[in-house]
């Protein structure tokens, strides 16, 4: 079920009115169900998968907390919680890869593995119980009651691409009772039809235009690649964010705040400032969860930081798909990080600082930078393998064609453009646009009026522009 | 503790919210949201108003009226590939003859100021060959690119009773600019097992000497059989059930296309684009439909079907789009894979005189003609092909 399809929205609205119309002790389980249905729809038999994995998780989280040295047991359970998505996401590349070295040795080897179908969110849901193992680790105090925890863990909207919420950020919700409130309906639905724009009318729409110059076997010119490029850095941001928007308002209807996910990452002036705006709870994670242990270990050897970024950022890429694309694009931003807090560390501003004209010019120098470098990556993210993102690169590199494009037509070219451009604006306007019209007297009255007809106006788009419900490019991790 | 009575959490409802002393429903009915709703209710009014007012329009229109006064009926896709499932019965009925297909873009079926006698190219030839036995039947959409005259051919092949005899199909230079298929021929694909499995081997035998058609062949599959396209899935009904209930759904592909030629004249009237604009090769695009020229030849062949190519008229009074020597290339190029393939070929270029064209956004039109235009173009066909259709018709090996 997507959450731009109809069935999604039959699906909330019954959700919805069923929620909040039953007594408040039913709730919980009501919310356990519904999410255990939104996730069978899909694939039934995989439900127990999840719920094997959540039970296994709130016993060994519970067994755990009771005991003094459990530095062992924590090994075990991220062990548990790992095989699954081992098995289901790395076994083909796993088996490839070691065949391809065998086949380096001189020795043959052709490996028949069936197809294993990846269950939908198993990265999500592993990374979240691990997360869950280390705090209880560290100290949290795990769940007490089953409910709880499998409401934690099942809760649809972040189940199937986050976000990454750490049980700390939830528990006073899960435990306190839930109450209807109008903020919450208000900012819920608000945040819901953002997304539905995000992704219906912008991300769906660039779509084609990506996959035709990613398509395999594809030849683009060197506009192609540098506005296909361009359109994917769009199309994911507008995706994801819509998957998160999405997430975060359906959660919010029922009274649950999650954590933000996206704060403009275009916008950022350096590589590590991007990070800190994109896909924020998964940056989080990877710098709590991989980065920090491992700094941590070698603590004694503070010049191999460096190294245990990029170690970090490959997992991350490793995390988001088994090809080496995205391990390379991990390696890409790991090198990035290192680079930009090293060797020109002078160069990008320190986040938040501004005042001289020479520091703003640094700051558009640094997220001029950053902005290429990120889309740059893109390539790598997006290629479906390492030579066809040396297609696309070399077709840039080499100013292939010159401006004449091989697979886009010049609508495709406006209309990735303008929306670049639309971004860059909203991006840098956002903030003094508001602030200007807050200090207009009159803007709450006209906003009164002005906003049922936008909203009306955005709905109309999302109905006018949806085709039908494309999947959103997070799913496949 | 909150209570747990089903009363106290009915409570809750009016209790409001956890911030401001103010009930839920209070706030909830002064807000935003009852305009929101109101604005919607207003939206769907006009929808149906407006859907009307199309559909009047479109009854009036000879291209998309299935139900045109003639005594047989139609005799060609009345729906220009936007539904050809609901066109195809009719036109196999016409297939338990002899036939042959006329293939191509809107020039096809577009008539410039129309009078009521006037023909399309294929009714034209088929008032000339059916006294022969032989039926024609037109099978035409804007823009058609090669991929779906592959899938327009390979669809004669296994869905008609039998396979036409010959294949005519009009080659375009712009129209190797598009791709992929479009959902009309998408949804009639999906509908048809045969030759879905026709669409697969064909992708699956090319991949070796035509990649790039394969893949694309194969992608096609992919969206073709994909769920979400499916009607009849969960997700299909419950949309055809909204459509039902509101009109704004209902009405959303017509507004949709409205939508995008009103974001189509904003281009134009921005960046000062008119017909004649010069439209350059796209070169990959040009290159996958090449391979899918080369793809048709081979499954023509294959079934025994006589595929003959012209290239369509062009008005010589209208400056026309193209690079003129991107244009001469390609004409020379489609002439010698003709030759080379021993498919019959024809340069319609400048068959149809000036006076026999429209006009269009305040010019010539380049590429559309009056009901004139589709007798001369008709006649020439039949002329040029005549003999190889009349070949073919009696199994005299001209396949």
């Amino acid at each position: 079920m997507i959450f731009t399809s109809y069935s999604y929205v039959y699906f909330l609205a019954a959700a919805y009115v069923l929620h909040w119309s039953i007594p408040g002790a039913w709730r919980k389980p009501f919310l356990i169900g519904a999410s255990y249905v939104f996730y069978c729809t899909w694939n039934w038999h995989y439900g127990f998968l999840l719920l094997g994995l959540s039970l296994f998780n709130w016993a060994f989280g519970r067994w755990m907390g009771r005991r003094e040295d459990n530095a062992r047991l924590l090994w075990l359970g991220i062990g548990a919680n790992l095989v699954p998505l081992l098995y289901y996401k790395y076994t083909h590349f796993l088996l490839d890869s070691g065949c391809s070295i065998i086949r380096m040795t001189g020795l043959p080897c052709d490996l028949q593995v069936p197809p294993i179908l990846l269950p939908l969110g198993i990265s999500f849901f592993t990374f979240q119980g691990m997360a869950y193992l280390v705090d209880v680790a560290a100290g949290e105090v795990p769940f007490q009651r089953l409910k709880d925890f499998l409401l934690y863990k099942a809760f649809w909207p972040q189940l199937i691409a986050g976000p990454i919420i750490r049980p700390g950020e939830i528990r006073a919700q899960i435990l306190s009772r839930r109450i209807l409130s109008y903020d919450d309906v208000s900012i819920g639905c608000r945040r819901i039809l953002a997304g539905a724009i995000k992704k219906v009318v912008l991300a769906d729409t660039l779509a084609p235009f990506v996959d035709q110059v990613f398509a395999a076997g594809a030849a683009p010119h060197m506009v192609d690649g540098v506005v296909g490029t361009l359109a994917f850095g769009l199309q994911i941001y507008f995706d994801f964010s819509a998957y998160s928007d999405i997430a975060i308002g359906t959660a919010r209807l029922f009274g649950y705040v999650f954590p933000e996910n996206f704060a403009w990452p275009y916008r950022a002036t350096s590589p590590q400032e991007f990070w800190n705006r994109w896909h924020m709870t998964l940056s989080r994670w990877i710098k709590d969860y991989v980065f920090t242990p491992l700094f941590f270990t070698f603590r004694t050897r503070p010049r191999l930081a460096p190294l245990w970024l990029a170690a970090a950022m490959a997992i991350c890429g490793f995390w988001h798909g088994a090809r080496w694309t995205f391990v390379l694009w991990g390696l890409w931003h790991g090198m990035l990080l290192v680079v930009s807090q090293t060797l020109l560390r002078g160069f990008f501003p320190e986040s938040g600082v501004v005042g001289t004209a020479g520091r703003r010019l640094r700051r558009v120098a640094g997220a001029v930078v950053t902005l290429v470098a990120v889309n740059a990556g893109w390539i790598l993210f997006r290629a479906p393998s390492v030579r066809d993102a040396a297609r696309v690169a070399r077709s840039i590199l080499t100013c292939e064609g010159g401006l004449h494009p091989a697979l886009l037509r010049e609508n495709a070219i406006l209309v990735v453009v303008l929306m670049f451009l639309g971004l860059l604006v909203v991006q840098i306007g956002e903030g003094p646009i508001r602030r200007r019209l807050a200090s207009v007297p009159a803007y709450p009255r006209v906003e009164r009026w002005v906003r049922p007809i936008a909203v009306s106006l955005l709905i109309l788009a999302v109905i006018v522009f949806d085709k039908s419900a494309r999947a959103f490019v997070y799913f496949q991790f | 503790m909150m209570p747990k009575a089903r009363g106290a959490a009915r409570g809750e409802l009016g209790a409001g919210s956890r911030t401001e002393p103010v009930s839920f429903w209070s706030r909830l009915f002064r807000g935003s949201i009852p305009w929101v709703v109101l604005l919607f209710c207003l939206a769907n009014l006009l929808a149906v108003r407006w859907q009307t007012a199309l559909h009047r329009e479109r009854a009036a229109n000879l291209l998309t009226n299935p139900e045109r006064a003639e005594p047989g009926g139609f005799r060609y896709d009345w729906s220009v590939g936007e539904d050809l499932g609901r066109s195809w019965p009719r036109l196999a009925e016409m297939a338990e003859a002899d036939f042959i297909v006329l293939c191509g873009m809107s020039q096809m079926y577009a008539i410039n100021e129309q009078r009521p006698s006037d023909e399309t190219i294929s009714e034209r030839m088929d008032d000339a060959l059916s006294p022969e036995g032989t039926r024609v039947i037109g099978l035409a959409a804007p823009n058609l690119d090669n991929e779906e005259s592959l899938l327009l051919l390979l669809s004669s092949c296994v869905e008609f009773p039998h396979p036409p005899t010959t294949f005519l199909y009009g080659v375009c230079f712009d129209k190797m600019r598009n791709v992929g298929v479009r959902p009309g021929y998408s949804a009639f694909l999906r509908e048809r097992p045969n030759l879905l499995r026709a669409w697969r081997e064909t992708a699956l035998e090319s991949a070796a000497e035509y990649s790039k058609a394969s893949a694309q062949m194969l992608a096609t599959l992919e969206g073709a059989t994909a769920p979400a396209a499916d009607d009849r899935s969960v997700e299909g009904r419950l949309r055809q059930g909204t459509a039902r209930l509101l009109p704004l759904v209902a009405a959303r592909g017509d507004l949709n296309a409205q939508a995008q030629l009103g974001l189509f004249f904003a281009r134009n009237w921005v960046f000062r684009i008119k017909p004649a604009s010069k439209r350059p090769m796209l070169q990959g695009r040009y290159d996958l439909n090449v391979e899918f020229l080369r793809i048709m030849s081979e499954v023509a062949a294959d079934r025994g079907v006589a595929l003959c190519l012209y290239v369509v008229p062009l008005n010589p009074r209208a400056e026309n789009p193209y690079v003129a020597e991107q244009y001469g290339a390609f004409k020379q190029w489609i002439e010698g894979f003709c030759r080379q393939h021993a498919v019959p070929f024809a340069d319609l270029d400048d068959v149809v005189p000036s006076e026999a064209w429209g006009t269009f956004m305040g010019g010539p039109d380049y590429k559309h003609f009056k009901g004139e235009g589709h007798r001369v173009t008709a006649d020439a066909l039949l002329r040029v092909f005549g003999p190889v259709i009349r070949l073919s018709t009696r199994g005299d090996g001209a396949r």
